[in-house]
């Protein structure tokens, strides 16, 4: 009975975690947060230094103590940013790959821990602490488990040789030994630390392939999982090439082009790669060459390729549905709409890809006919996804926008959701800055007499006609002409005579505050003083909440170093709001283009608030200009003294900034205050009090 | 006096204009603190260069808004001065006592828009202006009576200062600055010829003290955040 009970609640737990392809929702953290995620990085650098012999010279100790400071502080930057999956599925899918790795090797196996990075762009980084991770971007890319093996047993090669901690100490022995005596130029010491890291990568390939060689998967799939990386641009590769037909919408029919029939050729996509001796990895043709001497490969034994696993086409179908999401969020609109209209040809029509496609048109036109520039949306793309910006671009300026409305509108139609509708109505209002005949007044009959005839183009007056006949389109387009319905830009709120505002907001949710303490730059230090930072990151958090209670404003924090293991359910809230605000950030606007509008409205309702904040606070120790000073006091001679302190004191200027979001009134004030003092309590407090009363002021 | 509550009372209202109150929400603190200078005395007064001319400073500072605090205070002089006695009462010279008040209309100015000062906390510049009244007396070592009353005089005053301020501990208000000022007297004193002003050899030692006292001063004051 305990037994079948067991089961049943597995059964309902796993069809609970299942993702439903048809309507993707983002990939959330499960479980209980790591504890690598909570541990203060002041702690793990005493543990570091606990358990690590500190050996050798002084410098390879002081670069050693260097590098366990700077790592563990970085690392936990990482880890609270929101961007690294825990417990997730995909994360577990890599786990189980490095499982049948590492099968003879437990003790190893218990040191490591993979995480996922929800980055587009194709990377796996590997840490001295044995935290490895593996983008989203590569996951998508990977065309079976056997692949993805040796990319993990290439990473489990860094950490067992402690590449990561020797190649900070190579660098800095290169930059103090040949450096500061002048023994060798910059250009030298760049190509010594490159050459350091190459040798390291080539070691990482080796000791990869032999762990790799100890499994069932054939050796011609190391050579292939580097081969892939050699698409650099391409989102994944496919076994169709874009079709336009697979965007057809209403009375937007397209067909096939020729050359989109049969087996892509990817050759294309095949970056040309110079030999870059600055570069910290080797050539890929070198590896791949390498690789295949060391496994005997023969031209025969790269054809065969390793049927991909149901475990492993799952794995990356989320990688892939999420890959979407990201290009969204970065604006790489042509990317998204190529990767959707890929999934939806392969993996067959899904509601999540229709949305994804509308949300890139959206943003694509936002792009090009709204003056919001989005740097990415044509920057690297790959020459499929340039067949998706020919085909787009022979759309007419109305065609093009009527084509996005004719999705967006869709998609509004099927969810009935406030988000939809706005971007519905923005494109409709962009529509009517094209349609001239609907300012003259423009009649049913001949809008019929025009869809009838219209064989030329692409079907607008065709889709126009089709539209017209849907009354809640008709109202819609009618809605949208009234100034009610003018877009919702987030603007900053109007400043009064003195620079201030009042946004009168009463409930405020603060997103993981980030607090920096620098100091000048000399030849051997850094330039973060990261313990000093996390201290006072901890003192900012509560100053925060105390300001918030002196003027009776509700500040909920969303902040991991307050959060406990149990708290995952406020670290994916804090990690969707971040994305969300990361894209609002970007482009300037109310309706963001990625954002799961559903997810957010949730959040909004939990903490009964539209407003969001970034606070934090940088201090900057600076040198004091000393002559004036003493020539001031020598001059005020009873100063002296006075002045002989002040001058040798050191300076500071500490900045408070607080970002606020408004999502609901469409507001936005920013402010970075500036105090040319120390940041003590004192002025900590005053800036970041000065700074909340004017969002909460009314 | 009046004018000076008057003008107070005037400025109140602008209260309800600044947005920022104060410190963490707290406008109104009281400060306890002294203020003087070390030879300032020497050049007026032939006095020592270790004469410190400490005044005690008592007061109460309002936050208007986030660059302007308005605020009283009052400071007491209790010195000596050196007196000469021509008729020879007192030995030829002696040492005098100065003492009394002086209550001050404080303005300060955190304006320093690179310095980002927000009131109470950080650089700001001051002006003051008000009225000091002392009484003039010998040291009570020469007549069985006592002290004896030499004179008392009224004049008014005004310093400008620059300094800084800072909260510790959310709670204690810790402020050092410098100031120089003047009294109306003691100018009237170091311009005009002592006998065209009718002022005799005390009334004179006691305008320059104070316009000494006043001349240059450096501040130092702890104070408490009420509310």
């Amino acid at each position: 009975m305990k037994l079948f009970s067991v089961a049943f609640i597995l059964c309902c737990l796993s069809s609970l975690s299942a993702q439903d392809f048809n309507n993707y929702k983002r990939v959330t953290n499960t479980g209980l947060i790591p504890v690598e995620f909570l541990t203060l990085s002041a702690d793990k650098y005493k543990s570091d230094l606990k358990n690590n012999p500190n050996k050798g010279t002084v410098l390879e100790k002081n670069a050693r103590k260097d590098f366990y400071l700077e790592s563990n502080f970085l690392i936990n930057e990482l880890f609270q940013s929101g961007k690294i999956l825990f417990n997730d599925s995909m994360g577990a899918y890599v786990g189980k790959i490095a499982d049948v790795l590492l099968k003879s090797e437990p003790g190893i196996r218990k040191q490591l821990r993979f995480y996922v990075i929800l980055s587009d762009i194709p990377n796996a980084y590997t840490t001295d602490n044995g935290s490895i991770f593996f983008t989203v971007g590569l996951l998508a890319k990977m065309e079976n488990e056997a692949q993805l093996a040796f990319v993990i047993a290439h990473e489990i090669t860094h950490y067992r040789k402690k590449h990561v901690i020797n190649g900070y100490i190579e660098n800095v022995r290169i930059d103090e030994e040949s450096g500061i005596s002048g023994q060798k130029s910059a250009e030298e010491r760049m190509l010594a630390k490159a050459n350091y890291s190459q040798d390291q990568e080539t070691e990482a390939d080796m000791e990869g392939l032999k762990l790799f060689l100890l499994t069932d998967y054939p050796a011609s799939e190391a050579a292939r999982a580097l081969e892939i990386l050699k698409y650099e641009n391409l989102p994944f590769l496919a076994p169709f090439s874009f079709q336009a037909g697979v965007l057809s919408t209403g009375a937007f029919i397209f067909h096939n082009a020729a050359d989109s029939v049969g087996e892509p050729d990817f050759k294309e996509e095949m970056k040309y790669e110079e030999v870059d001796k600055f570069s910290s990895h080797p050539a890929l043709d070198d590896r791949i060459r390498k690789i295949s001497e060391a496994a005997g490969l023969k031209e025969d034994d790269k054809e065969k390729a390793v049927e991909p696993s149901d475990g492993f086409l799952r794995m990356r179908k989320t990688a892939r549905f999420e890959l979407c999401r990201l290009l969204l969020i970065k604006g790489e609109y042509i990317q998204a709409i190529y990767s959707a209209s890929i999934l939806k040809k392969e993996e067959g029509s899904s509601v999540y890809l229709d949305e994804t496609i509308a949300k890139a048109l959206y943003g694509y036109c936002l792009h090009k006919f709204n003056h919001l520039y989005s740097y990415n949306t044509e920057k690297n793309l790959s020459a499929s996804a340039v067949k998706v910006k020919d085909f787009l671009d022979s759309f007419s300026r109305k065609e093009m926008i009527l084509f996005a409305v004719s999705y967006n509108y869709s998609c509004y139609k099927n969810k009935n959701s406030a988000a939809w509708k706005k971007r519905s109505i923005e494109l409709l209002q962009l529509l009517h800055y094209e349609q001239d005949f609907i300012k003259t007044g423009f009649h049913a009959d001949s809008l019929e007499f025009y869809a009838a005839n219209d064989t030329t183009g692409k079907g607008f007056y065709r889709e126009l006609s089709r539209l017209s006949r849907d009354e809640q389109y008709v109202k819609l387009n009618e809605y949208s002409k009234q100034p009610a319905a003018e877009r919702t830009m987030i603007k900053a709120p109007v400043a009064d005579k003195r620079g201030e505002v009042a946004m009168g907001v009463d409930t405020l949710l603060v997103l993981d505050p980030f607090y920096f303490r620098l100091q000048p730059l000399k030849d051997d230090e850094q330039p973060i003083r990261f313990i000093a930072s996390e201290k006072s990151m901890l003192k900012y958090n509560d100053y925060i909440v105390k300001s918030g209670k002196r003027m009776n404003m509700r500040i909920e924090m969303l902040s991991p170093v307050l959060m406990g293991d149990t708290s995952t359910s406020r670290f994916n809230e804090m990690a969707q709001v971040k994305s969300y605000l990361e894209e609002l950030e970007e482009y300037d606007q109310a309706e963001m283009v990625s954002v799961d509008q559903e997810e957010l409205d949730a959040i909004c309702t939990k903490y009964n608030t539209t407003s969001f904040a970034l606070l934090g606070e940088v201090s900057v120790h600076t040198h004091r200009k000393k002559a004036g000073l003493i020539i001031l006091s020598i001059i005020v001679w009873p100063t002296l003294p006075l002045g002989i302190i002040y001058a040798f004191s050191p300076s500071y200027d500490s900045f408070n900034y607080v970002a606020v979001y408004d999502i609901d009134h469409g507001k936005r004030y920013e402010n970075v205050h500036r105090m040319r003092q120390r940041d003590s309590r004192a002025a900590v407090n005053a800036a970041l009090y000065y700074n909340l009363l004017q969002i909460h002021a009314k | 006096m009046k004018k000076l509550v008057l003008i107070f009372i005037l400025l109140l209202p602008l209260v309800s204009i600044g947005q920022v109150p104060g410190y963490m929400g707290k406008r109104v603190y009281l400060y306890y603190g002294g203020t003087g200078m070390p030879t300032v005395g020497a050049f007026f007064m032939n006095e020592t260069a270790f004469d410190v001319n400490i005044k005690q400073q008592l007061g109460v500072d309002f936050v208007l808004s986030r660059r302007n605090v308005l605020g009283v205070s009052v400071e007491l002089i209790n010195d000596y001065m050196i007196l000469h006695d021509e008729e020879g009462y007192y030995g030829g010279s002696s040492l005098g006592v100065i003492f009394g008040p002086s209550i001050l209309l404080n303005y300060k100015g955190f304006l320093f828009r690179d310095r980002g000062s927000i009131a109470p906390v950080g650089w700001y510049s001051s002006f003051s202006i008000g009225a000091n009244h002392v009484n003039v007396t010998d040291n009570g070592k020469y007549f069985p009576s006592g002290k004896t009353d030499l004179g008392s005089y009224n004049t008014g005053i005004f310093t400008f200062g620059y300094g800084k301020q800072t909260v510790l501990w959310d709670r204690i208000t810790f402020d050092t600055g410098v100031r120089f000022g003047a009294s109306y007297s003691g100018i009237l004193t170091l311009l005009k010829d002592v006998d065209d002003l009718g002022m005799d050899e005390i009334s004179q030692k006691a305008n320059t003290k104070v316009f000494a006292n006043y001349l240059f001063n450096v501040n130092l004051s702890f104070g408490w955040l009420v509310k």
